[in-house]
């Protein structure tokens, strides 16, 4: 049969039965439109929740402990001691094929207090300081990092070479014995205001007491999630007591300074070594950062560690974060790491499994959208039978004037792939519509930590996988009448 | 042209006293026009149907310019169909969402050799009309035409593919005398150009017409007369 004849009889019979069809094109439509509803939802979500919120490119490896009850403890009885989490094991870490980065990261193993925050609140606030430090290069490696210039994020107290004092960054540092330096000061009296006492060193320096020198602010870096967190509920939940809180925004916090004693907090002291006194000045957000407290670099913290807790505890460290650019590298990544003897953080162990609960999700939605179009194509099959049964004589006439078999077979699934194609197409549009309908309405919700611009994701792969899943399923749907029609005797049918 | 030997037909499990044609032996030449008479039910229509090739469940052997039937596919024997062919029925068998001339150049989407474009196949199809006399109507749609009117638009459809044989059932069986008329006078000056034509009839002008006279009564030929002018 000629190609041109077929489709101009095909859409000549089309145009004249589209009602008749109308039932079952609607259900592919709906059901199209729901699969890319779904999948699109599904991936969307998946990206902010891997993404952004559990930051699934970062596997964080800590040191392997066993459970013991409410008790996580390093071995049992000496048995399977693991191997220690120190440089020689990022070294390790960084040797995985996949793994771009692997950034160390400690905890402060002393208690700690910070007091500060008047330019802001309006009064000084004192509190336990959680801490802890990451090395430089996390920063560099994390998103979002807003206003951090890397070398604003350095240990103040890291040796600096120098020939004459003008190489040295201010704040009263000097070039001494081929170092920079910070002015020689005293101790303030005790029963001077803070203040008082900080305004014995030039610029931003503070005296640091047990060296009798001036030193610039230790810098640290904040959670921006922390910040999205702190304005989106915690500003109403707080104010409701006494004055409202202000919402913050991060260019009002950077460069805020507090005031921190290491070695001593409200929770005790540490009987390691006497309390120090520093200043802390927030210098940026990050991903890297700690979620609640503040980051310092890895340096500083791993000198107090051991000044506190002794040298071994200043080797130690408490995690390794390791960047993995591909995610697809992620379970060779881990299971490499595992095989060394190493585990992943509770917050990695999520993000497996958050990816699979989402892909779970996502798949039994797109099988009840796959369900309603395969219900669709059900309805496609009676209604073709119906059309088939009407134009008994008309295709027996087309037999006649010389249409084989075959011929007849072709139309009737060309009319339905047709049916299938507009109704797919239709499908597709609806569903990426309600899609951002959907996006439109959720700019109505309040805020809420990691509310992303779009709930959704729409991979390439679902226009032609959409398209031609509506096409198979209606010429399926069709195959069965078609086949009837083609077989139908056509003598008979021009004898009735 | 048509050769039938012992040609035997019954219609789904009809017992032996039912069959609709019993042992049917019958010759027609190329350029004949045989009518085929006979009461209702005698089985003229189920007999022009194995001869168009429309019906493969039969016993016996029913050739059509000498080459057998049975053997043929389902393909095979469209072609058959397509170029040997032309069918007019009783009742038309016009598609009416169709027009008139879309009509008359069906037989083209199935048969590659007679126009191979719109335009060439436009152009035969107008020819055509012209030829029994509907140009005007081309444009048309089936249902706002007259039956006589009808009915040469069929007849133009059945000669689109240039058939060597055009196979009538009843084809005056719907219309009045006078158009009745006209489509005979149609038919013979087909045949007078060499179209084989076998026309089922009640009609005694379409008798009269006719050279030879086949009369079937329950299957079998019962009367086979060739008249002398
Ligand atoms: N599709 C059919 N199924 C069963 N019997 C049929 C069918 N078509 C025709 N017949 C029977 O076959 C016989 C011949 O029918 P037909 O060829 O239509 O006769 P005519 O055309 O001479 O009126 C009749 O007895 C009729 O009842
Ligand atoms: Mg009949």
């Amino acid at each position: 049969m000629k190609a041109r004849a077929l489709l101009s009889l095909v859409a000549q019979s089309l145009s004249r039965a589209r009602v008749a069809y109308v039932a079952s094109a609607l259900g592919v439509c709906v059901g199209v439109a729901s699969l890319v509803f779904f999948i699109g939802l599904g991936e969307g979500v998946r990206r902010v929740v891997l993404d952004r919120v559990l930051v699934a490119q970062h596997v964080e490896v800590v040191r392997k402990s066993f459970d013991a009850g409410p008790l996580r403890v390093d071995s049992i009885f000496g048995l399977g001691a693991t191997p220690p989490l120190d440089a020689n094991a990022v070294a390790a870490l960084a040797g995985i094929d996949g793994v771009a980065a692997a950034l160390p990261r400690a905890r402060l193993t002393f208690p700690a207090r910070a007091a500060g925050g008047r330019a802001i609140l309006g009064q000084d606030l004192v509190a336990e300081l959680i801490a802890d430090g990451v090395a430089p290069e996390s920063v560099a490696a994390s998103t979002m990092a807003a206003g951090v210039s890397l070398e604003h994020f350095v240990d103040p107290e890291a040796p600096r070479p120098c020939d004459n004092s003008s190489e040295c960054p201010g704040d009263g540092q000097v070039c001494e014995a081929g170092r920079c330096i910070g002015l020689r000061c005293v101790a303030a009296p005790e029963d001077a205001a803070s203040s008082d006492r900080l305004k014995a060193c030039p610029g931003e320096s503070a005296c640091a007491v047990d060296l009798g020198r001036c030193l610039r602010p230790i810098p640290a870096l904040a959670s921006p999630h922390a910040l999205e967190l702190y304005n989106s509920s915690l500003v109403s939940a707080l104010s409701g007591a006494g004055k409202p809180l202000p919402r913050l925004t991060p260019s009002a916090l950077i460069g805020l300074q507090v005031e921190v004693t290491f070695g001593e907090g409200f929770v005790g002291r540490s009987s390691g070594a006497p309390p120090i006194t520093r200043r802390v000045k927030l210098v940026g957000f990050a991903d890297a950062a700690i979620l609640v407290g503040l980051t310092l670099p890895l340096s500083v913290v791993q000198r107090l560690n051991a000044r506190f807790n002794g040298p071994a505890a200043g080797l130690l460290l408490h995690g390794v974060l390791l960047d993995v650019p591909a995610t697809e590298d992620l379970p060779r990544v881990v299971s490499q790491v595992r095989g060394l003897g190493f585990e992943l953080s509770d917050r990695s162990e999520n993000v497996e499994q958050a990816g699979r609960l989402i892909r779970l999700v996502t798949a039994l939605l797109s099988l009840v959208s796959g369900l309603i179009v395969a219900l669709a194509a059900l309805g496609m099959t009676q209604a073709f039978f119906v059309a088939v049964q009407q134009r008994r004589r008309e295709l027996a006439v087309l037999k006649a004037l010389g249409a084989a078999a075959s011929d007849i077979r072709a139309m009737v699934l060309l009319e339905a792939a047709i049916i299938g194609g507009l109704s797919g197409a239709s499908g597709l549009l609806l569903g990426r519509l309600s899609a951002w309908v959907a996006d439109v309405a959720a700019t109505a919700m309040p805020y809420f930590p990691f509310k992303p611009m779009t709930f959704f994701d729409f991979p390439v792969w679902i226009w032609p996988a959409g398209l031609g899943f509506a096409v198979a399923a209606c010429v399926l749907g069709a195959s069965v009448p078609a086949r009837a029609a083609a077989r139908a005797d056509p003598a008979q049918a021009l004898n009735a | 042209m048509i050769r039938l030997r012992q040609v035997t037909k019954r219609y789904g499990t009809a017992r032996a006293d039912e069959q609709a044609l019993v042992g049917i032996d019958l010759d027609i030449v190329a350029g004949e026009h045989v009518a085929l008479l006979g009461p209702s039910g005698s089985g003229k229509t189920t007999l022009l149907n194995l001869i168009g090739g429309l019906d493969r469940a039969y016993e016996g052997t029913v050739s059509v310019n000498a080459i057998d039937l049975a053997p043929l596919s389902d393909g095979a024997l469209a072609r058959m169909r397509s170029s040997t062919v032309g069918f007019v029925f009783q009742h038309y068998g016009l598609l009416d969402h169709l027009s008139v001339v879309d009509n008359v150049m069906l037989p083209g989407a199935f048969c590659d050799d007679v126009a191979r474009t719109r335009a060439e196949s436009t152009t035969r199809a107008m020819q055509l009309l012209e030829r029994v006399g509907i140009a005007h109507k081309a444009a048309a749609l089936p249902p706002k035409l007259s039956g006589g009117q009808r009915q040469r638009v069929a007849v133009a459809r059945a000669l689109f593919n240039h058939p060597k044989l055009l196979l009538c059932d009843e084809p005056t069986g719907s219309l009045d005398t006078n158009t009745g008329a006209s489509v005979i006078r149609l038919l013979e000056a087909l045949n007078a150009e060499g179209v084989t034509l076998v026309t089922v009839t009640h009609d005694a002008r379409v008798a009269s017409s006719a050279r030879r006279i086949v009369r079937l009564e329950d299957g079998r030929v019962v009367e086979d007369a060739v008249r002398r002018p």
